[in-house]
């Protein structure tokens, strides 16, 4: 006979007869000190991989993330580079030339116009690299490289650089450029003449200028002098011609640019350059690697141990299955399950049992990994249920979500948890499938619903590359409010106040719009007007419609420009890489004062060009049908077609490259049927997106993530519908696709 | 906001750390996120590479002391901290005792050969290892494997090829008492990493000290008996 108990003994509690404070902890330091490499592939100042102005053959690692700063003379370029595969690198840059209008007749007084106007001239730009051979024994390392291929051309080049490594600490570099990197010493135009630049509205790709026009060869070396400094010479060939013959910002007066550099940490490196024979230089390089395990820096509690069970021939007494009918034994159990994995940060939503089998809902909220929430339960499970349960079923659920169903077999975490290839092993034994059926007794737990959740706190908001302002800020102070009434129903706020910033300031220049709705364009108006802002208050309800279908409704205000009532369906098995959704939103523009109102000023539409004349409302049936699609490697694809804010029609495409860890680095682009004329600066809607997750901070684990899309245009073509809790991103992480990956954290 | 390059991307990227994070409130998804940014002030496991060394606290273990416990301990000591800590029993499975510490770390070992650590951060996920008395005996050789979380979390395994020398008789002094004990050393050496760990056993073969390898970014610890004769 088992009678089942309250169990409140922890891991902490069972560990032994604390008597006193000299228990003190470990304090463990173990973060691992780098071992010195041999010579790491290098940045230069456009923040690729190279040598001080000019690129090299080289690589960086897999999965790096880099942001450099270089300034020399009246040049200044901050560039985010990502490594995206092995071979293939990519590059957005932020370039600045100081003194732009200085041959100018207007200069330094009267009113300029044109591409005079600018007294700095702000120029954003993309590259792309793909390295066609390795560095082997006797050959070198071989890139291709596309310098600025969809800007407005000004840093436009071509090039193929080769590099070796002729001693261990010597390297040498030669190569071939086009475009600026053509620009001096040329040897001939073995692709014919490059074509004028045509500027347009930026942001379309160049690719008839593509290596046509002079060649020119560059070339360098590279010599690591210590431990942490390294000398780089090189011979440049490109020749400023727009800076210093066209434009006269700087006097370039030679070919040869040198340097010294220091690695100050592993990933920070700073250099000092004598630049053209006149100018001198500083770079600065800070390189992460989201590819670095997280879990090795975690400091977290240890898990539970497994209990194993006694053998039913030493304890047949403990096998038994009388214990259900005994009464209240289902919440007594769920209980002390939920004691134990209360300190993990996983909420027991609800436990059904049969006298084999369980079948456990959980609340993953501290966890970035939705496996190692799993493992945590399982081991729980094992503590707490009576012998004869054999089969625990574990769904993760996410705002009344259930994503999946984990089925373990006790027996196989009883003999796997000390298995030289435990993970492998369990995620071999472990299914993972749809749920809809609970099993009985599976009522929620009352200690969980109803439940008011919420916070205060500071808030950022950046806009990046404002025009002429690389980054605008406002901060202030957020409240944020979440009533669960029910699994998957929800009531959702939050309002916030600005306390300091710039994003009041007007920008310099509010192009025309065209015959576009202000959708986006406007957020201006927005931030100077809404300093106090009901930012938004949402009725969400989430539910599942078949086991491998969930659905959504939320009604109100769902961000700062936009409210209505937003509807989604999802197919997504628990099991696949594929899935589909469709989303129908009918949204009313927002007023910019940040109250419930949905009347539009006529300021709102103020531009440079026409006086503040607009409808006084502006409603929009917005929506599309989406096709998703995780590749190998963690990379994973989004296709969204249909109809966007502004009315237009089109698609978007987005790729990412998603780490176990939870960092996520990719590009998405939109067109639709806006003409690029009517679109403005940028032609199309597009830009990366970058994801960070917190826990990689502290090395505490933690679920909070911090999201920023780049945009280097934000226009009003191809803006999309921002509304909290899209299913798709909900309910993925606890799928088979993405546990598989980060399976080896189920025993950690 | 990675992109600011006048103040510093680490300043940056702790201000974007400050920003979402929430000072108040009962949301626990956030508050989770507090402490993560306190830990990047405190923590020695800083991602940003603090290599100060915390000075370890002497823990004033006595005789008396011990004798008021009711459960057998040991003492732990991490060599890269110098962090100490007791540990006691906390779950045995298939022939794997696990122990645990106050600050919620626990080891597990097999006959007092450690097969896993969890909450470290970079623990030993697990090992094959010899038996206690394959290491009590000079000459004997085999092999190790062991498992850790590498790249993106992924299990990486290492390959040793170890063997056992002796060392010689040595009295060891833990807590006020002597002890007499055997010292073999385990040399072990693989693709990416050697170690060598040591082992005082006493006569009829009780494991009373050992100084064992974790790993490479966690180093050695030291594990002495105290309880019993």
């Amino acid at each position: 006979m088992v009678a089942i108990s309250t169990n409140r003994s922890d891991l902490r509690k069972a560990r032994m007869g604390t008597r006193g404070a000299w228990l003190i902890p470990v304090a463990l330091a173990l973060w691992g000190a780098p071992a010195a490499a041999e010579m790491r592939p290098t940045l230069n100042f456009y923040g690729a991989t190279g040598l001080i102005d000019m690129p090299s053959g080289e690589a960086q690692p897999d999965g790096q993330l880099s942001v450099s700063t270089a300034r020399f003379g009246t040049n200044s370029r901050t560039t985010l580079s990502f490594q995206v595969t092995p071979r293939l690198s990519a590059s957005f840059r932020f370039a600045s030339i100081r003194d732009w209008n200085k041959n100018s007749a207007c200069y330094p007084t009267k009113t300029c116009t044109g591409q005079d106007r600018f007294e700095t001239y702000y120029d954003r730009s993309f590259d792309l690299r793909y390295q066609v051979f390795r560095e082997s024994r006797y050959l070198p390392s071989v890139t291709i490289g596309l310098q600025d291929f969809a800007g407005t051309g000004l840093l436009s080049g071509e090039y193929v650089a080769a590099t070796k490594a002729v001693l261990p600490n010597l390297k040498v570099t030669a190569g071939l450029g086009w475009g600026r990197l053509g620009s001096y010493g040329s040897i001939g135009s073995p692709f014919g003449a490059r074509p004028a630049t045509v500027i347009g509205f930026g942001g379309d790709f160049n690719a008839k200028q593509w290596f046509r026009g002079p060649a020119a060869p560059f070339g360098g070396i590279e010599w690591k002098a210590g431990d942490a400094w390294t000398l780089k010479a090189e011979y440049s060939s490109d020749i400023y011609t727009e800076e210093d013959a066209n434009r006269g910002t700087f006097r370039r007066k030679s070919p040869f640019n040198l340097g010294i550099e220091y690695q100050a940490s592993e990933n920070l490196r700073v250099g000092g350059y004598f630049m053209s024979g006149s100018e001198v230089g500083i770079a600065a390089h800070y390189v992460i690697n989201p590819k670095l395990g997280v879990a090795r820096g975690l400091n977290e509690r240890a898990p539970n141990p497994i209990a194993p069970r006694p053998s039913r021939k030493a304890d047949p007494g403990s096998w038994t299955t009388d214990w259900v009918t005994q009464e209240n034994a289902g919440p007594i159990l769920r209980d002390n399950i939920a004691n134990r994995l209360a300190a993990d940060g996983i909420v027991v939503e609800s436990l059904g049992l049969t006298a084999t089998t369980a079948q456990i809902r959980i609340r993953n909220v501290r966890y970035d990994s939705g496996a190692q929430a799993i493992g945590r339960t399982a081991r729980a499970m094992s503590q707490t249920l009576p012998a004869s349960v054999e089969v625990f079923e574990i769904v993760p659920v996410v705002n009344g979500l259930a994503a999946s169903k984990v089925t373990l077999r006790r027996t196989d975490l009883e003999s796997l948890e000390f298995s030289p290839d435990a993970a492998a092993q369990m995620r071999d034994k472990a299914a993972i499938g749809d749920v809809m059926a609970q099993l009985p007794g599976a009522e929620v737990n009352p200690a969980v619903y109803p439940a008011f959740v919420w916070s205060v706190g500071p808030y950022g908001r950046f806009r990046l590359f404002d025009q002429k302002e690389p980054m605008k800020l406002d901060v202030g102070v957020r409240a944020e409010g979440r009533y669960e009434l029910r699994p998957g129903l929800t009531i959702e706020g939050s309002v916030a106040q600005k306390i300091a910033g710039n994003l009041n300031k007007r920008p310099s220049e509010i192009p025309e719009r065209m015959r576009l709705q202000p959708v986006r364009s406007a957020v201006y108006y927005y931030d100077r007007d809404g300093t106090t802002a009901l930012e938004k208050l949402t009725v969400n309800w989430n539910s599942k419609l078949s086991p491998s279908i969930y659905s959504r409704v939320s009604l109100g205000y769902f961000e700062r420009m936009f409210g209505g009532i937003s509807t989604e369906v999802l197919w997504k098995p628990a099991g696949s890489r594929l899935a589909f959704g469709a989303e129908v939103n009918y949204v009313k523009q927002r007023s910019p004062d940040g109250g419930f109102g949905f009347k539009l000023p006529g300021s709102m539409y103020q531009t440079d060009v026409n006086p503040a004349s607009g409808p006084a409302s502006y409603s929009v049936v917005t929506g599309n049908v989406s096709a998703y699609y995780e590749l190998a490697q963690g990379f994973h694809v989004q296709l969204d077609v249909g109809r966007y804010l502004a009315g237009d029609v089109g698609a978007t495409l987005s790729v990412n490259r998603e780490f176990a860890n939870g960092w996520k680095v990719g590009a998405f682009a939109t067109k639709t049927n806006v003409s690029a004329k009517d679109f403005g600066s940028g032609s199309f809607d597009k830009g990366i997106r970058i994801e960070v997750p917190m826990t990689w901070f502290g090395g505490k684990p933690t679920r909070q993530t911090s999201r920023q899309d780049i945009r280097p245009f934000g226009r009003d073509g191809g803006a999309r519908l921002s509304v909290d809790n899209r299913l798709y991103g909900q309910i993925r992480e606890y799928q088979a696709p993405v546990l598989n990956q980060q399976f080896g954290r189920f025993w950690k | 906001m990675i992109l600011i390059p006048k103040s510093g991307l680490r300043t940056s990227l702790a201000l974007i750390a400050v920003l979402s994070l929430s000072a108040c409130g009962n949301d626990p998804e956030k508050q989770a996120s507090m402490t993560s940014v306190v830990g990047l002030v405190k923590s020695p496991l800083s991602v940003f590479g603090a290599k100060k060394k915390v000075a370890p606290q002497p823990l004033g273990l006595t005789r008396d002391l011990l004798n008021t416990l009711d459960t057998p301990v040991d003492l732990l000591t991490v060599e890269s901290s110098g962090g100490q800590a007791l540990i006691a029993q906390v779950g045995s499975n298939q022939g794997v005792e696990t122990w645990g510490s106050a600050d919620e770390k626990t080891f597990s070992f097999r006959q007092g050969i450690l097969v896993a650590t969890r909450g470290l951060g970079p623990d030993l996920m697990s090992a094959t290892v010899p038996a206690a008395a394959q290491l009590a005996k000079a000459g004997s050789s085999f092999t190790r494997v062991q498992t850790y979380l590498g790249d993106e979390d992924q299990p990486v395994t290492m390959r040793f090829d170890c063997q056992v020398s002796l060392i010689g008789r040595e009295s060891v002094t833990i807590v006020e008492r002597n002890y007499s004990a055997t010292h073999l050393r385990e040399t072990c050496t693989g693709d990416r990493a050697q170690f060598a760990n040591d082992y005082w056993f006493q006569s009829g073969g009780k494991l009373r000290q050992s100084r064992q390898w974790i790993g490479k970014n966690a180093g050695y610890l030291t594990i002495q008996r105290l309880s019993g004769a």
